[in-house]
């Protein structure tokens, strides 16, 4: 679904390249996360997925992405838009009207959808993230967690097939960080792509069916996430969950990625 | 010590449910237009009187009486000072009463009109205006990111007061100084959530072609019976603006 | 209660809990720039909160917030970090040792004559520490330092405040980031609830009173979670056992 064929990107203005030769094939129905330090170039990876890379920032492109088919240089970020849907890390910087509603009415609104198709996907993305109390807020009376469940509905109202995300819970509490898993788990389980860039590994390791290891630019591990995980990934910048570290130390075998598979584990 | 968010309440329209409320925004703002411009047609005082007894029910429908109570008082001062310089340029009690009592009108027409409308349907009514999609879009982001950045605002203003930071109060150019490390992060801060703000927007197709419209406002009665009123309006102030001079009460040139 | 220098105490609570006033009554800002109603006293190495000023208590207490960017103005980082010195009065011989001393603690003194807004999260955050730390406070307080930064730079973090304290520094956190907090060992943690302490007591004590803590809408460190479920379903006393 999006192919990367040796791609390396430098920002204009910068002198080193942000990500070096990247070849990567993301198929349809995967949940994939993308660890690695923070300037390691994971948000680049994302932003060529949708096309702001190139056209909304500028700087030296290597090697081509396809997206379905189209090549990102090419396509632009409008069109590219209907088949990626990004959303980003800080939940006030993507919300842009007064009212729940109309937010996740909005990309609708761009696209030039008619009012009745408009409403349906509105309570259909508001019902999928579960946030249909929230549908007449004024937006900006809603918590961190809440305005992101409302950045990733107004994505989802525009259907892509494939919802990349930025580090989406970084700014977030664990209560609201683990209600997004939640909703990306489902979503994903009903056939979307998902994509995210994370730090925070408890929380998204077990959800996703392969992890990427971005480190200063390339990508230095592409597979089984339990694989680099317990495979000491210290050196590339990230630290395994507490659950691979407690099993680590006690010589549990199976790699298990959460509290239950450690139980299931160890009783056997 | 600081309340940027008392700064809000200009910009608060305190929507209250009423009939007025209830009207179309179009009519609201069609409303609003008549009485700022009625009294621009003429010195009037029989005008700017008639103007200012035809918003009486406007005021009602809308529940705005303390609202208008609060902004005339807020302009006592200007009122005063406009009653004072007319009377001195003109020598004239009656056009000086005119003058304050036009602005009297405007003051109330905005009063019921803020009152009566929530920022969105201002918003709405702009765009179908065809004011050009960045400005009403300008207006609306701006109205969006106002609470936003005078949190942050408060924010800045309490990590440089746990440097020990204070803003002096005595001469100028150091009270300007002193305001540097409040102003800069907060540049800084709104640069950046414009930016971040720029390619969620680009990335939900924003700018890609023509927008169509998730909210519509039916028509009702009220409306119909509200653009009635305000063509009765039009037509007794109009001709109360074309009055001969020699009638009473007309101010003399 | 009470907070004493040489130690590290964290601070953890679930939203709403009135961590974040708690700092802020620690260096003035409550009562003087949050306006309200205040019951009691803060005293500060015997200052009162309510009568010395936020300059005064800055030289006793720094109070570090989330995000660094609220922060910078500056040309250079050396410049930064001397302005809280420069603010509170510090002798201007004094303020080039300190700031030196500062961005040595933090590991950014080859970077001084970068500008602040040049650096990466995790420095950005150090910085942020440093422009604070300059101060020479007798406590550092941190309002949820871990946000946003990554592995590496949560590490650092850890060995940068364990170095305070080792210096003598009073070191108070206030995070939701249960699994880094654990790695931090504080001296003793204090759990809020509602505005009121819940608990408080050792790490081992607080983290081991599983039902307590999710009560009080709180995860307790995962290593905890799955000791109390081994020893409930098998009775084993220890992980060694199974």
């Amino acid at each position: 679904m999006i192919e990367f064929e040796g791609v390396s990107f430098r920002y204009e203005g910068s002198e080193s390249y942000a990500i070096r030769d990247v070849n990567l094939e993301i198929r349809r129905g995967d949940f994939l996360l993308i660890a690695g330090m923070s300037g390691s170039g994971k948000s680049t990876l994302l932003r060529m997925m949708n096309g702001l890379i190139p056209h909304f920032y500028r700087g030296e492109m290597v090697g081509r992405v396809l997206v379905d088919g189209l090549d990102t240089r090419e396509a632009s970020v409008a069109q590219l838009a209907r088949k990626v849907g990004l959303v980003f890390q800080n939940p006030d910087n993507q919300i842009v009207t007064l009212r729940v509603d109309r937010e996740v009415a909005f990309g609708l609104e761009n696209l030039g959808v008619s009012r009745e198709e408009m409403i349906s996907r509105v309570n259909y993305a508001l019902s999928k993230l579960k946030i249909e109390h929230l549908g007449r807020r004024p937006t900006y009376e809603l918590s961190g967690g809440e305005k992101q469940l409302v950045a990733i509905a107004s994505v989802i109202a525009m259907k892509p097939e494939i919802l990349v995300l930025d580090e989406p819970t970084s700014e977030l509490d664990p209560f609201s960080a683990a209600r997004i898993v939640k909703i990306l788990r489902e979503l994903n389980r009903e056939g979307i792509t998902v994509i995210v860039a994370e730090h925070r590994l408890d929380l998204f390791a077990p959800p996703s069916n392969r992890l990427l290891v971005v480190h200063e630019g390339r990508i230095k591990f592409d597979g089984d996430p339990r694989e680099v995980l317990y495979d000491d990934p210290y050196p590339l910048g990230v630290k395994s969950p507490g659950v691979v570290k407690f099993a680590k130390t006690h010589g549990v075998r199976g790699k298990p990625l959460t509290v239950g598979e450690l139980l299931r584990a160890i009783v056997g | 010590m600081f309340d940027p968010l008392g700064m809000l309440e200009i910009f608060r329209t305190g929507y209250a449910e009423s009939v007025y409320a209830r009207l179309n925004p179009l009519v609201k703002f069609i409303l609003f237009a008549v009485f700022i411009i009625l009294p621009l047609l003429s010195t009037n005082l029989l005008l700017q009187l008639f103007s200012m007894l035809a918003q009486i029910p406007l005021i009602m429908m809308s529940r705005s009486g303390r609202r208008v109570v609060r902004s005339l008082r807020a302009s006592m001062f200007f009122i005063l000072i406009i009653i004072l310089l007319n009377y001195i340029a003109t020598n004239s009690i009656i056009f000086s009463l005119s003058m304050v009592v036009r602005l009297l009108v405007m003051i109330i027409a905005s009063a019921i009109f803020m009152n009566g409308s929530n920022p969105s349907e201002i918003g709405d009514v702009l765009s179908k205006l065809r004011v050009p999609t960045s400005i009403t879009f300008s207006f609306i982001v701006a109205l969006r990111f106002i609470p936003v950045l005078a949190d942050d605002f408060m924010n800045i203003v309490a990590s440089q007061a746990s440097r020990g930071h204070e803003v002096e109060r005595s001469g100028f150019i150091r009270r300007a100084k002193s305001l540097l490390p409040l102003l800069i992060p907060l540049i800084v801060i709104a640069i950046r959530r414009a930016q971040q703000l720029a390619e969620a927007l680009e990335s939900r197709c924003f700018g890609s072609g023509k927008r169509t419209s998730y909210i519509s406002y039916g028509v009702s009665f009220s409306d119909f019976l509200a653009l009635i009123y305000a063509i009765i309006v039009i037509i007794v102030g109009v001709s109360l603006a074309t009055l001969p001079p020699s009638f009473p009460l007309l101010p003399f040139r | 209660m009470e907070f004493r220098v040489g130690k590290i105490y964290g601070i953890i609570g679930p939203n709403g809990s009135g961590k974040s006033t708690l700092l802020r009554m620690m260096n003035g800002l409550i009562p003087h720039f949050y306006r309200g109603e205040m019951v009691g006293r803060v005293l500060v190495d015997g200052l009162d909160t309510r009568e010395a000023s936020v300059a005064q208590l800055a030289r006793k207490v720094g109070l570090v917030f989330q995000n660094p960017e609220h922060m910078f103005f500056s040309e250079s980082i050396e410049e930064e970090v001397s302005f809280g010195p420069r603010s509170v009065g510090m002798e201007e011989n004094e303020i080039g040792d300190s700031v030196r001393w500062s961005l040595e603690e933090v590991g950014l003194w080859e970077l001084r004559r970068r500008g602040p807004w040049s650096l990466s999260g995790g420095e950005m955050k150090r910085l942020s520490i440093a422009c604070v730390l300059s101060m020479r406070p007798t406590f550092l307080a941190l309002d949820e330092p871990t946000i946003g930064q990554d592995a590496i730079s949560k590490d650092s973090l850890i060995s940068l405040l364990r170095n305070l304290r080792g210096e003598g520094k009073g070191i108070i956190v206030v995070t939701h980031d249960i699994e880094w907090l654990e790695e931090l060992d504080p001296d003793e943690v204090i759990v809020l609830s509602k505005g009121s302490i819940y608990k408080r007591g050792p790490p081992e004590d607080i983290f081991s009173d599983i039902r307590g803590l999710v009560m009080s809408q709180l995860m307790p460190p995962v290593s905890y979670i799955i000791e109390d479920l081994l020893r409930r379903c098998l009775n084993v006393r220890s992980v060694r056992d199974a």
